[in-house]
């Protein structure tokens, strides 16, 4: 009796460890097939210098603009416009209304200065406009993926284009689709280390004080 | 009905200041505004205004403001041309003679 009730115990635990083995293994295969589901250039790490207050704003749209309000928008452009020096600076600058407007479309209520840029999708040195449909809150704070990392996609492509190695329609359709796709696949596969401090001037500090030639 | 506020534009006024407008024409929804100089400024215009165009005063150019609705151009007579825009932005292009964009907005 002792030694059946033993084997109907020895029973149960096996049948127990299976169903929870049974259970586990669905719940990885579920949690494969979300994953994969979910396209790669939607992941969103939050960085974990910011604070829950800046949370509400730039989590709605961390990576890529919504296709629906900002699919890009090109002038009527050559390559042969674009790649002159000093292009970008012919462009009229985006009016501070108009920015408002981009906020607003986004949701986006307040922000900090530097939490946002009002990108150009289809940059400015790709042809870009000032259109509406080419503009978007874009975060400076988010990773891995952020307006500085896109920054290199976008002087990639414009080398490309002025190099004569890719046509710059299709450069303004990568940008436009999915600029991360865009950037794994003419940048590199992950994002580098891309910042603020590129932007700044490197200071020649062993720089000789004058430049006259001295006889 | 609120007044629009209108601003100079900056970056317009000192490439065109001085220029004439020598032919005002369409193109579809575009208009055409040729300068005495051979350049081109195209400007996408709220399609309402096709076949409306306004009393075309041509002149020298002395200064460009521009609204989220209306482009205008203060003439050295001192009237002006206004143009609603199709958009906010993204509205107008202007090339030199030789076709080299000068501006774009």
């Amino acid at each position: 009796m002792f030694q059946h009730s033993d084997s109907l115990g020895r029973a149960r635990r096996r049948a127990i460890g299976g169903i929870a083995l049974i259970a586990t293994a669905l719940a990885i295969i579920a949690c494969e097939r979300s994953a994969a589901s979910v396209p790669k250039a939607r992941e969103t790490t939050i960085d974990a210098t910011r604070t829950p207050a800046h949370e509400d704003s730039a989590l709605r749209f961390p990576f890529l603009p919504d296709p629906a309000r900002t699919p890009g928008a090109a002038l009527e452009v050559t390559a042969a416009d674009i790649c002159v020096s000093g292009y970008s600076k012919r462009v009229r600058n985006v009016p501070a209304e108009v920015k408002r407007r981009v906020y607003a479309l986004y949701g986006v209520r307040s922000h900090e200065p530097g939490e946002y840029e009002i990108d150009h999708l289809i940059n400015l040195s790709l042809g870009g406009s000032n259109s509406i449909r080419n503009l978007w809150p874009e975060s400076f704070r988010t990773s891995p993926w952020n307006a500085y990392v896109k920054d290199q996609l976008e002087n990639e492509l414009h080398r490309r284009v002025c190099a004569g190695t890719m046509d710059l329609a299709k450069a303004q359709q990568v940008i436009a689709r999915n600029w991360i796709i865009g950037y794994r696949e003419y940048v590199h596969p992950s994002p580098l280390p891309a910042g603020p401090r590129k932007y700044r001037q490197p200071r020649a500090r062993n720089a000789p004080q004058s430049q006259t030639a001295v006889p | 009905m609120k007044r629009e506020r209108m601003s100079r534009n900056r970056k317009l006024t000192p490439i065109i200041k001085g220029r004439t407008i020598s032919t005002f024409g369409w193109d579809d929804a575009t208009v055409l505004l040729h300068f005495d100089d051979g350049s081109e400024l195209r400007i996408h215009a709220r399609a309402a205004m096709k076949g409306d165009t306004p009393s075309v005063t041509l002149g020298r150019v002395v200064a460009v403001r521009q609204s989220m609705e209306t482009i205008a151009f203060d003439l050295e007579s001192g009237s002006a041309m206004l143009i609603p825009l199709a958009e906010p932005t993204s509205c107008v292009m202007l090339r030199d003679a030789k076709g080299v964009l000068e501006y774009a907005d």
